[in-house]
Order: C-alpha cells, then sequence, then structure tokens
C-alpha cells in the first residue's frame, strides 16, 4: 500500500507558502501522493487551484482530489482545467470525483440538488471518453459503488476505522464485478492526523464538520494523534486491500508533515 | 457526578449499578413509572452464547442472574408433524421480574435511589443532574422529548406478536410452525423457569383478520391461541396473558444517541427483532459501554458520550440488519414449506448471515453430517461431501459440483452476441468466434445488447459509446436511450429477432455444448421488452429456442427476479434453470452489494417457482456456497473468490 499525505488547504492558518512548502517537503519525504478535499462554504483552497500550485514545486508525487464536487463544476471547465493540469504535471493527475455530502455547497452555486447523481453520471461519461483524461476514481456510498465501476478506474473511501473502509471495498469490488470490468478496482482510503496538537486538530475537524451534527464529534475522536495510532491506522488498512491511503492534516505546520513521515516511516 | 435515569429497566438499572460501583461518590437516581413488582411479559431470553461481559463489569449480579437462569443447548423446530433437535446452541431464560428483582437488590446495596410509581410526563424535572439518562424503553418519552436532535428513524414490521406465558416449561426453546385454517401461526419458546415458559405468537396481518382476533377481546385472543397450540402444548396444558396484545414490532434507530446532557439507550435508542433474542443483552452492553466511557472520563461528559456511541453503533448496527433479515425470513416462512424437515432446520438455523455451514458443523456436527447426506442423495450414506462438492444432475448432463468458477463445476462464458448489431462493444464475441466445445462443462450464454450495445470494451468503462463513426446501429423494444449520455435506439420488429437466437442456438449445439443461456436481463434487448411488460415476445423467444435446442439438455435463463408471474410463464415455455441477476436494468437503478447480495432474489425465484437457480453476488468463501446451498436458496453458486 502507499501513502500520500494531503495538502492543507482549509486547516486553519493555511496560506500559499505553506501549501507551496508543504508539497515540495512531502515530495521530497517520499509521500506517493498529494490530496485535496473540496468544499464551498468553508475558508478552503479551491483543488484544481491547490494541486496547480503543488505541481509546480513537485516532480514525483501523483495529484489526487478526494474528492472534487463533480456537479458544482461546468462538465467543460472541469475537463479543460483536469487535462490542463494531468498535462503540465506530466501525467500525475487522478481526479476523484462525487456528489460530495452538503446541499449548501449546491445552493451556494445554485445548481439543483435533486439531479446531482445523472449529473454527476454524465460528468464522468463525458470526461471518461476523452482520451486526454486523467485516471479517475469516485467517491461516496450507495450508486456510488456502480457509478465507480462504470466510470472509473476505482473507489476512494470517505474515511473512517478499516472495518468501515473494509465494507466499503468488498462493496466497490463487488459491484466492478457486477459492472463486468476486467481486474479489481483501485481502492483508496483517507484519515485525519494531528501529531502534536490533538486539541487544534479536534477544534477544526469539530468546525469542518459541524454541518454533521453530532457525527463531527465522532470524526473528531477518531483523529489520529499519535505516531502509535498512525501505524495502527495505515497497518488497519494495508490488511483490508487497500492501495493507497491518503492522510490529511488537521493542524497547519511543516513540522506535522515531519512528525507524519516518522510515524509512517518502516 | 450526578445522574438522573428515567426507567428502572434492565438497561436503567444495571447503568445505575456500575456508575455507583465505580465511584462511589456518584449520585445516581432512577426514576420509575411503574411498581417494583410489575412487570409485562415473561422471561427473557439470551440467544448470545457469551455473557463474559457482564461477568467482568459486575461480578455479584453476573453470579445472582445466572444462578437463575434455566439453560439448555438443543433447540427444537417442530413443523408439519415432525420435531428436527438441533444442538449446541446455547440460550438462558430468566424471568423478566426475576431478573429486575436482583438488579433491584444489587442497585440498593450499593446506595442507588430508586424511585418507584412516579409518573413522568415530561423531563423538567430530572435535568437537575450533569448526566440524565433515557433508558425508557421503546416508547421512550426521553427520545420523543428530543426527536429533533435524535432524528430516529421509526418503522414498525408488518406481522403481529404477541407475549404470551405457558404453565410448563418447554424441555427447550421450542420453534412451532402451526398451520391453521386462519393461516399460520409461528410460537417461539422458551423455559424460564421450572414450571414457566415464554411463548411468542407471530402471525400475519391476513391471519390476525382471519381468525378474528382483531376484534376479540384479550382473554378471547389467548383462548383461541391456545386452541391452536393445544396438542404441542400437551392436554391440561394452558396458556397465560399479562397484557398479551397483538402488536406491530417498531423498528427504532437513531443516527445519535446523545445530545447535550441526555443520553439513550437500550429500546429507547434501538431496537432489534425479537427473533434474534439480544434486546436484553444489547441494551445490558450499552450500560457496560456507557458506564465505562464515563468513569474513564469523569470531567469530559462530551467525549465520554462520544465514545460510547462509537463503541456501541457499530454493534448494534451489525446485530439490527442481522435482526430485520430474521424477521423477514419468519414473515416469508411458508416460502419453505415444501421442505424436509431437516432441510427446514437449517434455512432457519442459517436465516441470518451470522451463522454459517462451518458455524452449525461446529455447534452440532451430527445435524451438519445428515444435512450433507441428505443433500447428496443417499440414504444410506453415513458421509458426503459437502454441499458445494455434490454433483447437479441438469437433464442429460450431471456437473461435477456446485460452483461457478472457470475451471470449476460450471463456467458461464460472457454474453455472446447473435448478430453483429447484438454485441456490447467491438469485443464481444459472436457465435462464429466459438470454440468447438471441450470436456469442460460450458454455458454459453446468448444474448443481444439492444440499447446497451455499440460501447467501448469494458477495460475502459462500462456504458461509455463508441465513438460515431465506430457504432452500429442499434434496436430495442422502444426508442429509449438506455441512458442519458448513450444513443438512442429505434424499435426493433420483434418477429425478425427471433431468427437469430434460434440459429445461433443450433450453432452452440453444432460446436458440442450442451448448456445454454438467453440472457434476459441488465436491460439488454429482451429484457427492453419485460421492462415494458410485454411479455409476448421474450416467451416466444424461449419457446422457438427450446424447440431447437434438444429436450434432454438444460436450458437455462439469466433474468431479474422481479417478475415472478414472467418467471412462471418461462417455466412452463421449458425454462430449467434461472441465473438471478438483478440491477443495471436501468442505467439509474440502485443495486445494494452487500455480503452475498443476490442470494435472496435467487431463494425468492427458486422457491416461490420452483425453478433451478444460480446464485450471484458478493459470494466469496466456500463456506457461504455451503450454507446457501444446504439452506435451499440456490443450486449453484457463482464464486467470486476476493
Amino acid at each position: 500500500m502507499k501513502v500520500g499525505v494531503g495538502l492543507p488547504t482549509s486547516t486553519p492558518g493555511h496560506d500559499e507558502g505553506l501549501l507551496k512548502a508543504w508539497a515540495q517537503r512531502a515530495d521530497e519525504l517520499g509521500f506517493s501522493s498529494l490530496g485535496v478535499v473540496d468544499r464551498v462554504g468553508y475558508d478552503c483552497v479551491e483543488p484544481l487551484s491547490a494541486l496547480t500550485l503543488a505541481a509546480g514545486v513537485t516532480q514525483r508525487a501523483r495529484l489526487v482530489t478526494t474528492i472534487l464536487i463533480g456537479p458544482l463544476r461546468p462538465t467543460e471547465e472541469l475537463a479543460a482545467q483536469a487535462t490542463a493540469l494531468h498535462r503540465t504535471s506530466g501525467g500525475r493527475l487522478v481526479l476523484g470525483l462525487g456528489i460530495g455530502a452538503r446541499h449548501d455547497d449546491y445552493q451556494a452555486k445554485g445548481v439543483d440538488p435533486s439531479r446531482r447523481g445523472r449529473v454527476l453520471a454524465e460528468q464522468l461519461a463525458a470526461l471518461r471518453i476523452d482520451a486526454s483524461s486523467p485516471p479517475m476514481l469516485v467517491g461516496g456510498g450507495g450508486p456510488a459503488f456502480l457509478r465507480a465501476a462504470r466510470f472509473a478506474d476505482g473507489y476512494v473511501h470517505g474515511g473512517g476505522p478499516p472495518r468501515a473502509f473494509a465494507t466499503a471495498a468488498a462493496r466497490a469490488r463487488a459491484a466492478w464485478c457486477d459492472a463486468g470490468r476486467p481486474g479489481r478496482p483501485q481502492l483508496w482510503g483517507q484519515g485525519y492526523f494531528a501529531l502534536g496538537d490533538a486539541a487544534r486538530g479536534a477544534d477544526y475537524l469539530r468546525d469542518y464538520y459541524a454541518f454533521t451534527g453530532a457525527f463531527a464529534g465522532k470524526i473528531a475522536a477518531a483523529n489520529l494523534t499519535s505516531p502509535q495510532a498512525v501505524k495502527a491506522f495505515v497497518r488497519g488498512y494495508e490488511d483490508e486491500g487497500c492501495d493507497e491511503l491518503v492522510l490529511f492534516p488537521t493542524v497547519s505546520g511543516l513540522d506535522q508533515l515531519e512528525r507524519l513521515a516518522e510515524a509512517v516511516a518502516p | 457526578m450526578k445522574v438522573n435515569i428515567l426507567g428502572a429497566g434492565p438497561a436503567g438499572l444495571y447503568l445505575a449499578i456500575l456508575l455507583k460501583k465505580g465511584d462511589r461518590r456518584n449520585q445516581v437516581r432512577v426514576v420509575e413509572r411503574n411498581a417494583p413488582d410489575a412487570t409485562f411479559g415473561f422471561g427473557v431470553v439470551f440467544s448470545e452464547g457469551s455473557l463474559d461481559e457482564l461477568e467482568r463489569a459486575d461480578n455479584e449480579s453476573y453470579v445472582a442472574i445466572t444462578q437463575s437462569f434455566a439453560s439448555w443447548n438443543p433447540l427444537d423446530i417442530r413443523y408439519r408433524g415432525t420435531t428436527t433437535r438441533v444442538r449446541g446452541n446455547v440460550f438462558s431464560g430468566i424471568a423478566r421480574k426475576e431478573l429486575l428483582r436482583l438488579l433491584q437488590e444489587r442497585a440498593d446495596r450499593l446506595g442507588v435511589e430508586v424511585e418507584f410509581q412516579r409518573d413522568v410526563s415530561t423531563l423538567d424535572r430530572l435535568l437537575d443532574a450533569d448526566l440524565v439518562v433515557g433508558a425508557d424503553g421503546a416508547n421512550s418519552l426521553t427520545r420523543r422529548t428530543y426527536a429533533s436532535q435524535f432524528a430516529p428513524q421509526l418503522g414498525v414490521h408488518p406481522a403481529k406478536y404477541a407475549w404470551f406465558g405457558a404453565d410448563f416449561a418447554f424441555p427447550v426453546f421450542t420453534y412451532i410452525f402451526k398451520e391453521t385454517r386462519w393461516g399460520l401461526f409461528q410460537a417461539h419458546c422458551y423455559p424460564y423457569e421450572r414450571d414457566r415458559s415464554t411463548m411468542v405468537v407471530l402471525i400475519s396481518e391476513d391471519t390476525w383478520r382471519a381468525a378474528g382476533l382483531d376484534e376479540m377481546t384479550e382473554q378471547e385472543s389467548l383462548e383461541l391461541t391456545q386452541e391452536v397450540f393445544q396438542d404441542e402444548l400437551g392436554a391440561g396444558r394452558r396458556m397465560l396473558g399479562n397484557r398479551s396484545l397483538w402488536i406491530n414490532f417498531p423498528w427504532i434507530s437513531c443516527p445519535s444517541w446523545h445530545t447535550g446532557p441526555v443520553v439513550i439507550l437500550g429500546d429507547a435508542a434501538h431496537t432489534a427483532h425479537f427473533s434474534i433474542g439480544s434486546g436484553t443483552k444489547l441494551a445490558l452492553e450499552d450500560a457496560i459501554a456507557l458506564a465505562r466511557a464515563l468513569l474513564r472520563r469523569p470531567d469530559e461528559r462530551e467525549a465520554a458520550l462520544t465514545e460510547f456511541e462509537m463503541e456501541r453503533q457499530p454493534v448494534v448496527e451489525r446485530l439490527q440488519e442481522a435482526s430485520r433479515v430474521s424477521a423477514d425470513y419468519f414473515a416469508s416462512v411458508q416460502r419453505y414449506f415444501s421442505f424436509e424437515p431437516l432441510q427446514f432446520a437449517y434455512q432457519l438455523m442459517t436465516r441470518t448471515p451470522r451463522i454459517t455451514h462451518n458455524n452449525l458443523a461446529a455447534r452440532d456436527p451430527d445435524f451438519v453430517r445428515r444435512c450433507e447426506t441428505w443433500f447428496a442423495g443417499g440414504d444410506g450414506l453415513l458421509v458426503a461431501a459437502p454441499p458445494a462438492f455434490t454433483p447437479l444432475k441438469l437433464g442429460d448432463v450431471t456437473l461435477p459440483n456446485r460452483i461457478v468458477l472457470t475451471g470449476a463445476g460450471l463456467t458461464i462464458t460472457p454474453l455472446v452476441a447473435v448478430a453483429p448489431e447484438g454485441r456490447i462493444d467491438p469485443e464481444t464475441p459472436l457465435v462464429g468466434d466459438l470454440p468447438p466445445a471441450t470436456g469442460a462443462e460450458v454455458m454459453v450464454s446468448l444474448g443481444h445488447a439492444g440499447a446497451r450495445g455499440a460501447m467501448r470494451p469494458r477495460r475502459v468503462g462500462v456504458d461509455l459509446p463508441l465513438p460515431e463513426p465506430e457504432r452500429w446501429p442499434l434496436v430495442s423494444a422502444s426508442a429509449r436511450a438506455y441512458a442519458p449520455w448513450t444513443p438512442v435506439p429505434s424499435a426493433a420488429d420483434p418477429d425478425a429477432l427471433i431468427e437469430p437466437f434460434v440459429a445461433a442456438a443450433k450453432r452452440v449445439r453444432e460446436l458440442g455444448y450442451r448448456l445454454l443461456e438467453l440472457d434476459f436481463s441488465r436491460g439488454y434487448l429482451v429484457d427492453s421488452f419485460l421492462l415494458e411488460g410485454r411479455l409476448d415476445f421474450p416467451l416466444e423467444l424461449v419457446k422457438a429456442v427450446r424447440a431447437a435446442w434438444p429436450e434432454e439438455l438444460p436450458l437455462g435463463l439469466a433474468c431479474a427476479s422481479d417478475s415472478l408471474d414472467a418467471l412462471r410463464a418461462f417455466k412452463e415455455a421449458g425454462v430449467d434453470l434461472v441465473r438471478v441477476l438483478n440491477g443495471q436494468r436501468r442505467w439509474d437503478e440502485r443495486t445494494d452489494y452487500g455480503r452475498m447480495y443476490g442470494v435472496a432474489a435467487s431463494d425468492r425465484v427458486r422457491n416461490e417457482i420452483g425453478l433451478r437457480t444460480i446464485a450471484f453476488g458478493q459470494i466469496t468463501t466456500i463456506d457461504e456456497v455451503n450454507t446457501i446451498l444446504a439452506a435451499g436458496r440456490a443450486d449453484l453458486c457463482i464464486l467470486d473468490p476476493p
């Protein structure tokens, strides 16, 4: 299993300088990919812009969206941006798409949320038949498993303990088989960490996920706050057949990245 | 910490005990509407094997409770005049009244304040505490008071049930299936005292009305039910009532179990159908987890309550899911009334995916041995291979085993198109591409992609149209695209479509194949007619191919389970075998891809219509295959090793 790291695009105090330094250092430290998430109604760098910045200062790491809320963007514009980034980065983009978890993101963009499943399907079809498109992943639950099998190269899980990943991964594989795709889907996972500043990390997660109500407390409680917890989590995901795990910071600061590298070092 | 608990049932009392025992400084008060000795229902049952958690949490109450247990290990299934005994299932029963008395005593000794007969119609007077606990059951006032925060999902099971007692101890846990002129009566009976048993009786709503139970008094209903079960009770024995009303089981689940200082547990937060007998155990385990979290983090209430939920919710969700499957099984159990008693018992034991062939073999090796020899068809056999490795005879063809997988018992080809325009993609084989049959049993699946044709190869994706110049013209039942992004077909002339299938079937036979399947699934051409309710063409097609295919060789279909009427017609027309394939009939049809997800559909087709079936859908182990086959849910399984 490969281990990637998220970019600090929505943690408190993030800025362009940190983003570039983080991406560059993560690339040097050997993280396999740099991940970004997508939120409209939050202080957060636009994901493809963040990956474009990262592409400029890195050579090796793949650039992945886990996930980008596809229906919020016009397909032509998204296709043009993604293709351009994929080309300029030397083929390093992995485009993960989903419908996202929030209705208010749709309201903010003036998009009808009741049609989002259909819009995403048409968008995925359009992107997929364009030969210059990057590799693609689909995230989400329910219909997302077949969506991933129909249009993408794999599935990206939304986060949770290894057991939750295993359940979703089994469904993603079953959908792949049901759709008649040859081989196996790529399976990606994600998690959160705060090494050295657990309280601030928890505050950020509770704030970022406030829209989920009581669930925010659970996400904050599951934050990986010790090297042992990180190791156990990585091992758990590896055991469940994850291909690539992206760990996202919950505290801004390059020291977080160094500590994570130490924690995941073999 | 000051804790107010609403409800002196097992969950509330046990939590009070653990909190007081863990820290004597905790002020724990329990408020209960009823009197200490007022209780409804008879005995409660613990069907889960291990009560180790209770032993660790509070040894004193564990010893008291388990000393009062009636425990037994076999269970009896009484069906169609037979009794089948299955061993190795540890159950324990205790009178609910006795359980509460023991917990009350223990709470009292520890200094818990318990106030009985306090009518609580609002929570106002309970809120002056650090923690307010709703242990107030399925009809929880606490949950209803904070309904917007707990956001409960509520539902009811369609069947009716009522709790009764009996004035003697059934020798072991007993399931009774009793057919009456009004319909089926089922009783789940377990002893809990020397001369007392609980009988939970289940009936369908139709039976409830047909028997007139909807208009009877409690006493009349008791008398009628006793009459129904008089043979099983034995002469002179009586059933007992105690608020024995016919109700529907309430499904309750909540995404969150706490809000501010208020937390709910047990039935107040979640119900699990009584047919897996875990409600009381779940409630006690909730209390253990909640007490542990609170004692570990006395000054961080929010974190403790979050920890409690994170620990318990996954466990509860799994049990609730299993209990839903169990409830559905008992509601549709008549589907299996043609089964031999042995297989009927096997099916009952493995009704939820939690018990597999291997689990059952560990519990009662002799029962499984008898099932295996029966399955293998040998009355005189002492041992036989497990069901997965039992041959299957289909007409003149005998498959060496029941596993569908390249190189195993049976191989099914991908869709072989009957004509070039019926290809899914440019790489879809045509009948002319088939090699002559070799020894291995291969079933050729003939089909026509219809509106799902002219797509890119599946290594790229599915339902992705070819670039326009490379497409071929599509036909379907009518001029409707499969998906918003796929090309619009033209309406097919059904008469012209029969001949290519017949010619292809003949060619398949000439090549030496002995197994043929017609693909009527997935929104492909033939399915597009079925989706429009047009049965004529598919039926004509089956008849024409059946006439062209040797009588002694089996004819299969790949088909959804949605229309049993259509499947019945296909069976009449000579179909022998159905590969049950649901999903993808419309582009946006949803499939729940859980473990063994297609088996329920296979079960329905096999046992409602009486066709042999091939099950498909996240079947990943031989153990699962054995379980599906022995329970009569399918005749063959497509194995998808992980």
